[in-house]
């Protein structure tokens, strides 16, 4: 940061709005939550700017750089209260969105069944025109379709239209004179194509994509108008940028475009957050452990930086474009505890959400959660949590686990005991999946947790998966907006090829050029001051007869050089680190050619945390907390008393405004000048 | 016992985790698509008297749990750490694998020197040799014709790979390479499943782990009779078809009557069914199996979803299925194409718990799959390429809570469609619809899933086009409770023209470039009384075309004016029809009730049991003789009961050869 002006990272979540901001002039972050308002989320982004103002005395006309994540796109698709839309397909596919991909989420049960589709079968309009596989025309487009289209999407009192045509990836003159007409005939009427987004190979993926996108423009942006508005009369200079779900940055002109590609933006920021810490502390293996009140979610993060997904979803679709891998894995501090009449214990996956809550918030919960459990057994201090927000009820806790117990015929400490050891091997299971997924072996890792309940649980679930290092940053519950704040500007842009490699130089280089040109006048207006810019540069690639692509990272010079045997070389290579063989002899093929530029940002580094030389660390004090099943006093650190040398064993608690630290027997605690906490396995 | 609930609780999450994470290994290591694509493997863990203690959930087939393996196991005792059993024979195994294509792989765990049970994997082979490449053909009439017959052989001994063994295996098939990487994935992924039951012998030691994995088992097997003693205590049966047999146009009989065993075990009599038929179409179950009750495993697991999933869930049975019958084939019959069976058999099923849970039991689905396929000679290289349209299946029968899924059915809801602009790029063909068809659910208050149109064009000239597993274009998926029958499925070629066709059930075509294909499934049968259907729904449909304006009015009693509901008319129009008369619990359609009503269900029983008394190899035989007997004597009349019996000396004759004129 040159200027001495500070950067602000936001990042809204459900419940809370988590602000983390640089303060240039002392060179130090300075955290701060406040409580989510969900029918107006810009409340929060206000609230937290004037409680940055009244304590810290950080006026908004000195914020010169501002990040901003939103869940508005997510929530509007899973509270399906977006645009009303049409959709114009290619004659003979009017059901691409009843049909999906056929398959069904869990075959056998009787209850199960597709997502509904987001608009309705009445409103998908038929045109006929074609486009072979080669983009070459089979049959002119009717422009008389589209106008009845028009119509009835303008009797029908419809937002905005889609248009999805067959092979349109591949040649876009169809979708083009099916939007001039539009346009021309309804200038009211947004449109949105399937080649302007995300132009691979697969219509009812695209189609979503398109559809999606305009599903929630008309709400990302009305939000972004009004809180640009807002901010320009705080004074607040910055123009706000807005996360990605690629764990990228880009301004709110753009994310108002193409809001889909926000929708994964929260957990994509709290990844990029976690790589930053953990690069501090010089670990760039890590898997990180979010818990929060709903869910667990991980990522896997190598040589410093995420793994990249093309086959997420979100809110039950499918979304085949790049995002950062983050997989869910239920059990959060809302699952909910039972045990059933042959007295086996389970854990989730039922949650009681954010409303009511665990029993202890005393919201009217009856079903105990895990982290009741975790009240009961000491680890949680009920005056504390939430930054003191939230006052916990023990005794309501004590009593809703007490049939459990009695159930068990255990004892309290043992019930608690066992809430953990449950919860943990079900965190185990769905990870040492992945792992297995992926090839990979968890106790290779480092794991980060953050979240709320993240660090309390990390200790028992590394000691399950025999991860020997654990990191928690120092701002644990606000590592979204830490990640914001400190992600480069980048889009990534995708070219469909459908060759064999043998016959591909040609179109790849043409793509490259493309593409990069594309991407050079995009960062361009983007943010002219970032002078330091790279591409990334990827292939999606299979053996011919494959039904499924890898993603194959290529250099610009091999596709400048028409390099196809480096290319080749470097599909094999990738298809053997993930699928344990391949077959150098057999053809390939590839799919896409995808491009991502990344305009470097500056960052700004933290001063390192204080040693205290000579001065011993104290516990602030003690509390009865359960260890192997007993209660027994365990000590309790503050965070913020830890210096730069501390070091301590466990069992022990750590607290701090954000969460709690669960040191477990048998873990030692070192702090890191960064102001990381590093656990490690001692025996 | 040592083991809790929650240690128990543990365990349910570590094993099944165990086995998926071998389940996923085996996905990522695979050689063949087909493997990838539609998951048709399984791993998991089994006990030393082979039982499933743990199954995964998340990957891989669902089909499989509870197959008995302790025939598998004493054939190749004794076991020494770093063994790995290989079968694929359904006879000699006794039911663990079903059809040659499916190759079983058992490798045995061992700790502290004890025999801890067994890790165990199997995977559908694209090729396992024999008549046609794929291994299955409706009209083989025998095992042999499919393909390598394997019999149980240790594939690895003490760790050491039998290369005679792997020879042998890979000289008898046509994509020796592609096997053998799918054999590699599956020995990985055994290591995985034994290292892990491994671990957890260090981590809670020998004696928890062997009563855990009992426990397991008896605890699943518990819950599993928790929800059968809910269930009344009476005896029901029904009854279905397979349409034909491939071979003739005679139906397959299936019929099933269900009875309470004891207060919470379920009695499967498959008394009555149909002798082994000619073609691929038999089961082998030994008289025990999955394949026979995996309803109930849905209905289970629909009631209880938390239920863990191991042998625990069939130990509830007892079955009666006669053998040398269709669903205890005997050997050497052919079984290449047993899933169409197993399907029907999911159906009858539901057919039967809906007379005895009434409100619970959605109406029949498409109950079919149906694979099209075109192969077409490659003008670049010459050879023969060989592609899978899509899977065809067609909706799903009517809830009681809810309308059935479009286009597919739930029991096949794990097959994916192929986007049809990777279709139009790999095969020479234009996708001209693909989408459902309009009025094909079978009305009622919760409508039945619509059937699936597909209209190819074909590119190429001199192109083979195949449809295995077409069922259902006659007798139709049922409606329940008032609800009708789904409309039949068909195929017709080059719809709309003068060269228009109706192919029926397709064998094989030969076509040409610019003939049209239209493939139309079946669709699911509705559930209760159209007449008691919401209004709003009737109107929704119409609006989104599901429905037409004149079925809203004809069939479901709803006047409509404009997008308006004439609520006075509907009213009116509703009330009128009620007759007040209870409807029939099934609807079975047309082409199945002319069956019916030409072969009465007592003259079935008397054939069945005349049938029993014939030497196993000619009941097939006698059947067809006999049911065209009763077609000539009766000429499209109802046959009556006893003819048959009186005259059966006359079909003896026929079939011993001893007739003055042989008939059939």
């Amino acid at each position: 940061m040159t200027s001495p002006q500070h950067s602000l990272g936001i990042d809204i979540g459900g419940t809370f709005t988590d602000l983390s901001l640089w303060r240039a002039d002392e060179e130090r972050f300075i955290t701060l939550k406040v409580p989510t308002t969900r029918a107006q989320p810009a409340l929060g982004v206000i609230a937290g700017l004037e409680r940055l103002e009244s304590e810290h005395g950080i006026r908004p006309a000195d914020i010169g750089y501002f990040v901003h994540g939103t869940t508005i796109a997510l929530n509007t698709l899973i509270e399906r209260d977006g645009a009303r839309l049409g959709l114009l397909v290619t004659r003979g596919f009017r059901d691409l969105l009843v049909i999906q991909r056929l398959r069904m989420p869990t075959p056998y049960n009787w209850r199960t069944g597709r997502p509904t589709p987001l608009l309705p079968r009445r409103h998908v309009f038929e045109v006929t025109g074609r486009l072979g596989p080669e983009g070459t025309e089979e049959i002119d487009l009717i422009e008389a379709d589209v106008d009845a289209a028009v119509d009835a999407a303008r009797a029908a009192g419809l937002d905005g239209l889609v248009v999805c045509l067959m092979h349109a990836y591949r040649n876009p003159v169809h979708e083009q004179r099916v939007r001039d007409r539009v346009r021309e005939r309804a200038p009211d009427l947004f449109v949105c194509c399937s080649h302007e987004i995300w132009p691979r190979m697969r219509e009812y993926e695209r189609a979503l994509i398109s559809i999606m996108n305009a599903y929630v423009m008309p709400k990302i942006d009305s939000y972004l108008g009004d809180l640009e508005t807002r901010l320009a009369g705080m004074g607040l200079p910055a123009r706000p940028f807005i996360t990605q779900s690629t764990g990228g940055i880009v301004t709110a002109a753009s994310a108002r475009r193409n809001p889909v590609e926000t929708l994964l933006s929260g957990p994509a920021a709290g990844v990029m957050g976690a790589i930053h810490a953990a690069s501090l502390v010089g670990v760039s293996d890590f898997i990180t452990l979010d818990i929060g009140g709903t869910s667990a979610d991980v990522a896997f993060v190598d040589g410093g930086a995420p793994r990249i997904s093309q086959s997420e979803h979100v809110a039950d679709f499918p979304l085949l474009m790049p995002v950062v891998g983050v997989s869910s894995i239920g059990a959060g501090g809302g699952s909910v505890i039972t045990v059933d009449e042959m007295g086996v214990m389970r854990v989730g996956p039922v949650s009681v959400g954010a409303d009511p809550g665990p029993v202890c918030y005393g919201r009217g919960g009856t079903r105990p959660a895990v982290t009741d459990a975790f009240l009961v057994g000491g680890f949680l201090n009920p005056d504390s949590f939430a930054g003191g927000h939230l006052q916990l009820s023990v005794e309501a806790a004590r009593e809703a686990l007490k049939p459990l117990a009695e159930r068990l015929k255990r004892s309290e400490a043992e019930t608690v005991e066992a809430v953990i050891q449950v919860a943990a091997s079900s965190i185990y299971a769905e990870l040492s999946n992945l792992a297995a997924k992926q090839g990979v072996s968890v106790a290779d890792y480092a794991m980060l947790p953050f979240g709320g309940a993240g660090p309390l649980l990390a200790a028992p679930v590394a000691d399950e998966l025999g991860i020997t290092r654990i990191l928690v940053p120092g701002a644990p519950g606000t590592l979204c907006s830490l990640g914001a704040l400190l992600s480069d500007v980048s889009k990534p842009f995708v070219r469909s090829i459908v060759l064999p490699l043998s016959e591909a130089a040609g179109l790849l280089a043409e793509a490259f050029h493309e593409l990069s040109g594309q991407a050079r006048l995009w960062l361009a207006s983007e943010a002219p001051e970032l002078s330091a810019q790279r591409f990334e540069v990827a292939a999606d690639m299979r053996y011919l007869g494959q039904s499924y692509e890898i993603d194959v990272a290529v250099e610009p010079r091999w596709l400048e050089e028409a390099d196809l045997a480096a290319i080749a070389g470097a599909f094999h290579r990738r298809h053997r680190a993930m699928f344990a063989h391949a077959d150098e002899a057999a053809p390939v093929e590839v799919v896409d050619l995808r491009l991502t530029i990344v305009g470097t940002t500056e960052k700004p580094a933290a001063r390192a945390v204080a040693v205290r030389a000579g001065e011993a660390l104290r516990p602030s004090g003690s509390r009865q907390v359960v260890v192997a099943g007993r209660f027994e006093e365990v000590p309790v650190y503050l965070r913020r008393a830890i210096s730069a040398d501390s070091s301590f064993v466990g069992p022990a608690i750590v607290e701090q405004d954000d969460t709690t630290i669960y040191v477990a027997p048998g873990w030692t605690v070192g702090s890191h000048a960064s102001g990381t906490l590093i656990m490690e396995r001692t025996r | 016992m040592a083991i809790d609930g929650v240690l128990l609780g543990i365990f349910n999450n570590y094993f099944r985790a165990a086995a998926e994470a071998a389940g996923y290994t085996l996905e990522r290591t695979a050689y063949t698509t087909f493997i990838k694509e539609s998951q048709d493997f399984t791993t998991g863990l089994i006990t030393p008297a082979g039982q499933h203690f743990a199954f995964p959930v998340s990957i891989g087939a669902q089909s499989y749990i509870g197959i008995d393996y302790s025939t598998f196991i004493e054939s190749l005792a004794p076991w020494h750490e770093g063994d790995i059993g290989i079968a694929n024979c359904p006879f000699a195994t006794k039911g663990v694998s079903t059809h040659l294509p499916d190759y079983h792989l058992i490798k045995p765990i061992f700790a502290e020197g004890e025999l801890m049970g067994f890790a165990w994997a199997f995977i559908h082979s694209s090729d396992m040799g024999g008549i046609v490449a794929g291994s299955i053909q409706p009209s083989a009439y025998e095992l042999f014709q499919e393909g390598l017959r394997i019999t149980p052989k240790k594939l690895y001994a003490k760790g050491v790979l039998q290369a005679e063994i792997r020879e042998f295996l890979l000289s008898n098939v046509r994509i020796p390479d592609k096997n053998w990487g799918d054999l590699n994935a599956v020995v990985a992924a055994l290591g995985i499943a034994e290292a892990r039951v491994q671990q957890a012998v260090v981590k809670w030691g020998i004696d928890a782990v062997r009563e855990g994995r009992d426990a397991l088992i008896a605890y699943a097997e518990s819950r599993t009779r928790a929800i059968i003693r809910t269930m009344p205590d009476a005896r029901w049966s029904f009854e279905d078809y397979l349409e034909d047999d491939f071979v003739s146009d005679v139906p397959v009989r299936i019929k099933l009557s269900v009875a309470k065993d004891g207060e919470d075990g379920l009695h499967f009599d498959f008394t009555g069914s149909d002798p082994q038929v000619q073609a691929a179409f038999n089961l082998a179950t030994n008289g025990r199996h999955p394949f026979l009750c995996l309803a109930m495993f849905g209905f289970f697991r629909t009631r209880d979803p938390g239920l863990p999933i191991n042998a625990g869930l069939i130990r509830p049975f007892r079955f009666t299925a006669p053998e040398g019958s269709v669903v205890n084939a005997s050997f050497p019959a052919a079984t290449g194409v047993r899933y169409a069976l197993t399907q029907l058999i999911f159906t009858i099923v539901q057919g039967a718990l809906a007379e005895v849970l009434p409100g619970t039991i959605p109406a029949a689905g498409a109950g079919q799959a149906t694979i099209p396929a075109i192969s077409t000679v490659d003008p670049k290289t010459g050879q023969r390429q060989v592609t899978v349209i899509q899977p065809m299946i067609g909706g799903s029968g009517g809830r009681p809570w809810a309308d059935g899924v479009e286009g597919c059915d739930i029991s096949l809801g794990s097959l994916r469609n192929t986007p049809c602009e990777i279709l139009e790029h790999e095969a020479g063909l234009r996708v001209l619809a693909y989408e459902v068809i309009p009025g094909s659910g079978g009305a009622g208050r919760f409508r039945g899933g619509s059937a699936l149109r597909l209209d190819v064009k074909l590119l190429h000239p001199n192109t083979i086009f195949t449809a295995r597993g077409m069922e259902r274009t006659k007798f139709q998926p049922w409606g329940l409770e008032g609800g009708k029958a789904g409309a039949p499925g068909d195929c017709v070629l080059n719809p709309g023209t003068a060269a228009e066709r109706r192919l029926g059930k397709v064998n094989v075509e030969r076509l040409s470039a610019g003939d049209v294909i239209s493939l139309r499934t079946p669709a699911g049968g509705g559930y209760g009384d159209p007449l008691t259907r919401d209004t709003g729904k009737v109107l929704d449909d119409v609006l989104d075309g599901f429905v037409s304006f004149d079925e809203a009015r004809d069939i479901y009693g709803v006047e409509l004016d404009g997008a308006e509901i004439d609520l006075a008319a509907t009213g009116a129009a509703r009330a009128a029809r009620q007759t007040g008369a209870l409807p029939a619990r099934y609807d079975f359609g047309e082409g199945r009730s002319a069956y019916m009503r030409q072969f009465p269900a007592v003259v079935l029983d008397e054939l069945s049991g005349l049938l029993a008394g014939l030497p196993p190899s000619l009941r097939y035989r006698g059947k067809q003789v006999a049911v065209a007997t009763l077609r000539e004597e009766f000429n499209g009349l109802p046959a009556a009961r006893g003819w048959l019996s009186t005259h059966w000396n006359r079909i003896e004759d026929t079939l011993f050869g001893t007739a003055p004129t042989a008939r059939g």
